[in-house]
């Protein structure tokens, strides 16, 4: 595990393509079974399919589940607050890459303009 | 070992509540959490918050730090008399996370003793996060990077030290920005015969000069001359993967995409290359130029106000 690897290693690009049951869930990130379900209540993550045995999540979902899990241990957010704040970071994600865009912009456009 | 001021990491002062303990950390928590924060220093802020905290919380682990601490400066130099911590029980707190050497020496004494009595069990390693910046070009041709992972690890004798550990990542092409890499069996080590997490990287995009990016598809703005815009004309794009020579359709107006299909991040079913027309004014500084400023005034009725109602 410690030793420095000289020969670089390849990983998977992880998809949403919806593979995982909640079971694979369960044991992929350590979580009880009625925790998932709370956090597909709470619109924390989404799976495909109706009843709890059709649900299908995407490997996508782990990474969201751990960096939920984070932000309870850290910062004492209950499920609500989890929500909240994903859709908040996805937001501010959005603007910011908005906001790249002007200020590519405005730099791009000065020289001309201002003449 | 130096010695840690964990009232200044929490920028406290001595005398303050448990309540107040914890509230200062949750503000400091949420303002340097690395996953609200992705400035480069946040994660390394947010780990000596939650050190200071591990401690101060904890009404014994406290109890002990200010016994001993009395008289020392931050980063002297320290060493903890003999049977320092006598009479005091730690338990809980955080064990899969590297602490500094001066918290592992005072506060993870129960951990060296289950060692000793060899107590066995077995749990996976954890999974770990981390983020990888990537060019454009990397996204097209694939690349690999050398990432820089500190990671706790478990010594013979029972303690956690911070490891410092490099790993050579193929980069796959294809990849997106958002998107998350799996390296399994590259995050933390697991307990026992427990399996190892996976270390999960978040794919980012350095800002590009020319191209922004969003999801697989790729904006370029793309200058044009009014006559251009106007009359049609065939130019010369650039697009990651070469020039391309694209239509302007005659009557374009500012902000037109132009899309050229199949021309973004590549994949299964690869993103789109749009061009952006921006109407580009030649200057009128000559009097050549003026002319023919002038002239256009003239020949065209031309009121770019009248939305405006004037």
């Amino acid at each position: 595990m410690s030793e420095e690897s000289q020969s670089a290693h390849t990983g998977t690009i992880i998809t949403s393509k919806a593979e995982l049951t909640i079971d694979d869930l369960c044991s992929v990130c350590g979580l009880p079974r009625d925790k998932i379900v709370t956090y597909v209540a709470e619109g924390i993550i989404e799976p495909q399919g109706d009843a709890v045995v059709e649900w299908r999540f995407s490997q996508t979902t782990v990474v969201e589940l751990h960096r939920a899990k984070r932000l309870e241990r850290d910062l004492g957010l209950n499920e609500a607050g989890i929500a909240l704040a994903f859709d908040l970071l996805s937001q501010i994600d959005d603007l910011k890459r908005r906001l790249a865009h002007f200020e590519q912009d405005d730099h791009k456009r000065l020289p001309t303009d201002v003449l | 070992m130096q010695y840690k001021d964990y009232y200044a990491a929490l920028g406290i002062k001595k005398d303050i509540t448990q309540e107040e303990v914890k509230r200062a950390y949750r503000k400091l928590a949420r303002k340097f959490h690395p996953d609200l924060n992705k400035d480069k220093d946040a994660e390394e802020r947010f780990k000596e918050i939650g050190e200071a905290n591990e401690v101060l919380s904890d009404p014994e682990k406290r109890a002990a730090y200010d016994q001993l601490g009395a008289g020392y400066q931050p980063g002297q130099d320290f060493q903890p008399p003999p049977d320092w911590d006598e009479g005091f029980e730690y338990s809980g707190g955080r064990q899969d996370e590297a602490y500094s050497e001066f918290f592992e020496h005072l506060f993870r004494r129960s951990r060296q003793a289950d060692h000793a009595q060899g107590r066995q069990f077995h749990a996976s390693g954890q999974d770990h996060h981390a983020r990888v910046l990537i060019d454009l070009e990397d996204a097209f041709s694939g690349a690999t990077r050398a990432i820089q992972l500190k990671m706790p690890k478990v010594t013979g004798d029972g303690h956690v030290i911070t490891e410092q550990r490099t790993l050579n990542v193929n980069i796959p092409k294809g990849v997106q920005p958002g998107q998350h890499i799996r390296l399994k069996g590259q995050g933390g080590p697991g307990h026992g015969e427990g399996r190892s997490g996976d270390l999960y990287l978040e794919v980012e995009f350095a800002p590009h000069r020319l191209y922004r990016i969003e999801g697989k598809d790729i904006y370029l703005d793309l200058p044009v001359a009014p006559w251009e815009a106007a009359l049609g004309a065939k130019v010369t794009s650039p697009t990651p993967l070469g020039a391309v020579g694209i239509t302007i359709p005659a009557n374009s107006a500012q902000g037109r995409r132009l899309r050229l299909k199949g021309r973004g991040i590549p994949g299964k079913t690869p993103g789109d290359f749009y061009a952006v027309l921006r109407i580009s004014l030649p200057p009128a500084r000559d009097e050549k130029s003026k002319k023919a400023y002038q002239e256009m005034a003239q020949e065209l009725s031309f009121n770019p106000r009248a939305q405006l109602g004037v």
